[in-house]
């Protein structure tokens, strides 16, 4: 294993996450090369400087912060995806067609009673027809 | 799976409030520590650890063992920090145009107790791009494996390897320099 390589898997090396094999060549080359060793080190010394950094710790009082919202939000009703509210839509539309053609369905005229008449060809008409309705009721 | 987490995970997902407050009681700490050394922002850290807690609880019941619970609450965590990091570089990006147009802001400035090797090296890891910072501070400071990490992040072995090489370097430049 030449210098390159090495180089390329010191990372992992200190980390001991290179297969058996590869560990040992890595740790053979570094115990006779004192530029690699010195490569090595030099990101040993990373490592130790970022595990000087302070922790950073919750503030006092965070779990029970968190526990109260959580129990506000298991109160309120989880609001609903688009595509729940889409299936939503179609279930509602769906239901309104096979109501229509449910055995002893009779339409509702009301809405149509409030005019004085339904116009020949229109929409209505057909519909009522169809239902062998009369359109005055 | 033996996963201590999961049989917290299961009582969270019975409503078992001691469960939870374990749970919180296990990752706050790790949870504030990397999102704050990630977002550079220890205030942020907090709503984004509280953020996090709480999607962990709505999603208890769905969680699929296939991974560690710790994986994949960090996941949750890197996530969110991402975002909100996003959402930061945009407002930021905002406030410089109008501050270009001369409409004000104040400048920013740094705590003055901070210690000058704690500023420097925070400094650096704000320079080294989101995936290698967080890849970093998983493995260094929360001792993460790199299967765990990959399963963080979203990607390969390899990648891990490579992301963890490349951050070392580019630390070691940077604290060099400075």
């Amino acid at each position: 294993m030449d210098c390159s390589q090495v180089r390329r898997y010191v990372s992992a090396f200190m980390d001991e996450e290179l297969d058996g094999e590869k560990q040992n060549r890595v740790a053979g080359h570094l115990a006779g090369c004192r530029e690699c060793a010195q490569y090595f080190r030099e990101y040993a010394r990373v490592d130790a400087r970022l595990s000087e950094l302070p922790r950073i710790d919750a503030a006092p009082g965070f779990a029970s912060r968190v526990m109260a919202a959580a129990a506000e939000h298991a109160a309120a009703p989880e609001a609903a995806s688009p595509l729940s509210r889409l299936l939503r839509i179609f279930a509602g539309i769906f239901e309104e067609i096979t109501r229509i053609f449910e055995p002893g369905h009779r339409p509702d005229t009301r809405i149509l009673d409030e005019f004085d008449d339904c116009p020949p060809l229109s929409m209505s008409f057909a519909y009522l027809n169809l239902l062998q309705q009369s359109p005055r009721g | 799976m033996n996963d201590p987490d999961l049989i917290l995970l299961e009582g969270i997902a019975r409503g078992d409030q001691g469960a939870f407050e374990s749970l919180i009681g296990r990752y706050q700490g790790p949870l504030h520590n990397f999102i704050g050394r990630y977002v550079g922002d220890a205030s942020l850290a907090e709503d984004i650890a509280q953020e996090v807690f709480i999607r962990v609880f709505r999603a208890a019941r769905r969680f699929e063992p296939r991974t560690r619970v710790s994986t994949w609450i960090f996941r949750i965590a890197y996530n969110l920090s991402m975002t909100e990091l996003d959402r930061l570089r945009r407002r930021q990006k905002i406030r410089e145009a109008v501050e270009e147009h001369g409409e004000g802001g104040e400048p920013a400035c740094e705590p003055a107790e901070r210690l000058e090797l704690e500023e420097e090296l925070t400094a650096a890891l704000e320079q080294l791009p989101g995936n290698q910072r967080a890849a970093l501070l998983l493995r260094v400071n929360e001792g993460l494996s790199y299967r765990e990490i990959g399963q963080v992040l979203g990607v390969s072995l390899q990648s891990v390897e490579s992301l963890l090489h490349r951050a070392r370097s580019n630390l070691k430049r940077y604290l060099e320099k400075s």
